[in-house]
């Protein structure tokens, strides 16, 4: 390879960002579904039963950004970012296995209590790692109500 | 005799937004201001709110920059006006379950929550249809979803199913379902106390952003205008906005849009330091105004 065609330092932090925003968002979803998950637990302590296949679809959604983070290609610069989404990451695992403790009818406040903190941990990670580097927003703008003022953006299918 | 005082609180505000969220139909018709705001009730040894707001430390760059929304006042400083601090709130009704209706729960440490069962139930079933349908969960915040969570589980969050007559006394909770989202929910306040009340206020959440969804733009001719941002549907939207005014005795001033401008117009109001404005609605024997 020629030297000019090299990554530089910000190719590989470019590189990073575009990677790993794709894995927070992810791993936002995944969150956002097992606390919806969670919740619809405690509110419906008689009525789980049908809770499995929610935590199957947030088991399969989060599959994918586990195994991207673990190959990502972190530049030094990014080490503090990227630990933020492993740790994310390590609370979900956690938070699946909770809540498939919880699904048992003799799960007691304690276990309830563990899962609520493995999700206020990703939660606070995952905050936290989007505090480092723009455009890893905890909530999608673009589909809120307040947010349909922005600037349109050209359809990527039109993209010419 | 007033029951419970009633505030509506401005918070924020979008100076320039467009007519054709507020109103399904007039595109290219211009903007209008879109205040941010929350209601407070005190009455009956109760302190009230309907909806929290959002949280500025989390969103308000993002909000300031990308989307225009400025003049963010937090909870402490908007209730001080009518003499609250967020500890003395002790029932929150939360509209639905957009950021910024209920992203400052945090706020209010000695406060109960009410929502309606299937805004959690519909809108956990959405999640899990994938990205592409992302649409249907709007602006969703895991952390609060998180933190009711962490309330359900201290017993401070309640879930509703359906219509609720009494949930405090006078203050009935109604579901409209498939409107703006899965399970809205509109607060009436009968401020008399009676069942049959000549004293009606309904607290419309986003099932309404204006006036003019009670009345369309043609004073001659009314109809009723959806907003123009719907998971469910607009035929939904229109019977929950007939409802909503037939609750309210056909009064439109009394079917109150927390988003509207002219509010400060329609009661009495006061503009604050912060250039924020207090309306007041109603007011109990033992209040003094907080607008004069």
């Amino acid at each position: 390879m020629a030297r000019s065609q090299q990554p530089t330092p910000s190719d590989r932090m470019l590189r990073y960002v575009v990677e790993s925003r794709t894995c927070h968002e992810r791993l936002r979803d995944g969150l956002t579904q097992l606390a919806g998950i969670a919740l619809l637990m405690m509110t419906r302590r008689n009525r789980i039963d049908s809770l499995q296949a929610p935590l199957d679809a947030a088991r399969a959604l989060l599959v994918p950004p586990f195994e991207a983070l673990a190959c990502l290609a972190v530049p030094r610069e990014a080490r503090h970012h990227h630990q933020h989404l492993l740790t994310a990451a390590d609370a979900l695992r956690q938070a699946i296995a909770r809540i498939e403790t919880c699904l048992y009818p003799n799960a007691d406040e304690r276990s309830r209590s563990a899962l609520t903190r493995s999700l206020r941990r990703a939660t606070e990670h995952l905050r936290a790692a989007g505090a480092l580097l723009p455009g890893f927003a905890m909530v999608d703008m673009a589909q809120a109500c307040c947010a349909c003022h922005a600037a349109p953006v050209r359809p990527t299918c039109l993209a010419g | 005799m007033s029951q419970y005082s009633i505030w509506v609180l401005d918070y924020a505000a979008v100076e320039t937004f467009p007519l054709s969220v507020m109103l399904y139909g007039p595109q290219y018709q211009g903007t209008r201001k879109l205040p941010y705001a929350y209601v407070l009730l005190k009455g009956q040894g109760r302190t009230i709110l309907i909806d929290t707001g959002y949280d500025h430390v989390n969103y308000g760059r993002t909000l300031a920059e990308l989307y225009g929304v400025s003049n963010y006042h937090g909870p402490a400083q908007v209730l001080a006006e009518c003499g609250v601090r967020p500890e003395d709130v002790t029932t929150v009704f939360i509209t639905h379950a957009h950021f910024d209706h209920m992203g400052a729960m945090h706020h209010f440490p000695n406060a109960r929550f009410y929502i309606q069962q299937r805004e959690v139930d519909k809108w956990v079933w959405a999640l899990t249809l994938g990205p592409e349908f992302r649409f249907l969960v709007g602006a969703a915040d895991p952390a609060d979803i998180v933190k009711a969570v962490e309330l359900t589980q201290q017993g401070r969050m309640i879930c509703v199913d359906g219509d609720v007559q009494d949930a405090l006394p006078g203050i009935d909770l109604h579901l409209a379902a498939d409107t703006h989202t899965y399970g809205s929910m509109y607060v009436t306040v009968r401020n008399d106390g009676a069942s049959a009340s000549q004293d009606v206020f309904v607290f419309a959440g986003d099932l309404l952003y204006t006036y003019d969804n009670l009345t369309g733009l043609d004073q001659e001719n009314p109809q009723y205008v959806p907003i123009g941002l719907a998971v469910g549907s607009q035929s939904n939207l229109i019977f929950a906005t007939a409802e909503m005014l037939r609750q309210a005795g056909g009064e439109p001033r009394r079917v109150v849009p927390v988003h509207e401008t002219r509010l400060k117009d329609v009661f009495p109001s006061r503009r604050t330091t912060a250039g924020l404005y207090v309306v007041e609605l109603a007011l109990t024997a033992d209040e003094t105004s907080k607008v004069f």
